[in-house]
């Protein structure tokens, strides 16, 4: 399990909370990301804890405040997905850094195909609507995922031990 | 003894609270603005010198933003004097960060005359219409929501029709199917409130098709309700 620094845990707090002011375009791609979902992937990828499954539910239950009938379907989309995925991860996954970007594909994918079923049974939506409205949110969503992910598992800045002299 | 490291991270960290410190005193304006606004007036009024003053304000140079702010006020001043409506001038202050989702909160209320079901416009185009209303703040629920519809009339015979959401996009419904409409025709916000309505416009035809017996339109040229940041809520007295 990947562990986070303290400076990484603070700007994920402001990656989640920032974007529900008018003022955030500059973080969310002018609201086409959406920072739960990212926030799970990312997770997913690096390892699950106690601490990480009460961040997620922090994080799901702020955006459902924050949201009427539709967030309820979006949210519990999110939450059923994450769940299946943790089961599937402890029991059968092997982490390498293709199945890591494949498992976030996945995810997103799967998301948007779930929420579409409910949306299509609920309220009758056009395929070709939602897939209209939903292709960019899904590519920025896939694209920062990726990026954070290999910034923050697969690189690192280079640490050194303090020593106090050299001879 | 604090060590050089731990120096650096707790400045680093003093340095990113007080970012979000500002940037929340920005952002929830609406809480704060009141008590700023008073003690900066009684500051201004008994303490500095008006010769002072209007230095200060004569030397003051606005940046990009602000400027871009003060236009699309301007605007919404326009809209106002232009149009017949009795409106109420708000700020988003909260917008769902989920993406289908489609509510945001304003930072006017009961207090302000808001009531449940008031349309909300800016200069661009139609941004929502009023849902739950608290004390000081109130709920805009978006065009493409499902719990948003209203009244609209459709091309030059002004037909009138109901305009929803449907969780995705906007349709307009329940217009008969051998009324006179065309591709490209305007449409315009309609209520029970009189003539004023008739002539905002807020979008036009994109496709026509034939649904259970119906007419069902879809609407192009809708406003990108989501980036808001000003916008003006039409007062309606017999809602």
């Amino acid at each position: 399990m990947k562990n986070f620094s303290y400076l990484q845990i603070i700007l994920a707090y402001l990656f989640v909370f920032i974007p529900a002011f008018p003022n955030s375009n500059s973080i969310d791609f002018g609201g086409y990301t959406d920072p739960s979902l990212i926030l799970i992937v990312i997770l997913l990828a690096t390892g699950i804890n106690f601490n990480r499954i009460i961040g997620i539910c922090a994080t799901l239950f702020f955006y459902l405040s924050l949201s009427d009938i539709v967030g309820y379907i979006d949210i519990f989309s999110k939450f059923f997905l994450f769940l299946s995925f943790y089961y599937l991860i402890e029991k059968y996954y092997w982490r390498s850094i293709l199945n890591d970007v494949l498992m976030i594909f996945s995810f997103l994918i799967l998301h948007s195909f779930l929420v579409l079923i409910m949306y299509k049974s609920l309220y009758g939506v056009d395929f070709f609507d939602y897939i209209s409205m939903v292709i960019i949110p899904f590519l920025y969503n896939s694209l920062i995922s990726i990026i954070l992910l290999f910034m923050i598992k697969y690189t690192s800045w280079p640490h050194y031990p303090e020593e106090t002299s050299q001879y | 003894m604090i060590s050089k490291r731990n120096i650096k991270k707790i400045s680093l960290v003093l340095l990113i609270l007080l970012f979000v410190a500002i940037f929340f005193l920005l952002n929830l304006n609406f809480i704060f603005s009141e008590f700023f606004t008073s003690n900066l007036s009684s500051v201004a009024s008994n303490q500095i010198p008006k010769k002072y003053a209007n230095e200060i304000l004569e030397n003051s140079k606005l940046n990009q933003s602000l400027i871009n702010e003060n236009e699309e006020l301007r605007k919404m001043l326009k809209l106002e004097k232009e149009s017949k409506f009795n409106l109420i001038h708000a700020q988003v202050t909260v917008k769902t960060p989920i993406v289908l989702s489609a509510m945001g909160f304003v930072n006017k209320g009961k207090e302000n005359g808001v009531r449940e079901g008031y349309l909300v416009i800016n200069h661009t185009g139609l941004i929502g219409k009023i849902g739950k209303v608290f004390n000081r703040h109130s709920e805009i629920i978006f065009p493409h929501s499902p719990r948003f519809s209203t009244l609209v009339l459709v091309g030059e015979n002004k037909i009138s029709g109901i305009f929803k959401g449907d969780g995705v996009s906007s349709y307009i419904e329940y217009i008969p199917v051998q009324s006179d409409i065309n591709v490209d025709d305007k449409i315009y916000l309609s209520d029970n409130s009189g003539f004023a309505y008739t002539s905002f416009q807020i979008g036009s035809v994109e496709s026509i098709e034939v649904k259970k017996g119906f007419l069902r339109i879809k609407v192009k040229g809708l406003v990108y309700s989501r980036g808001a940041k000003f916008v003006s809520i039409v007062k309606n007295e017999k809602l």
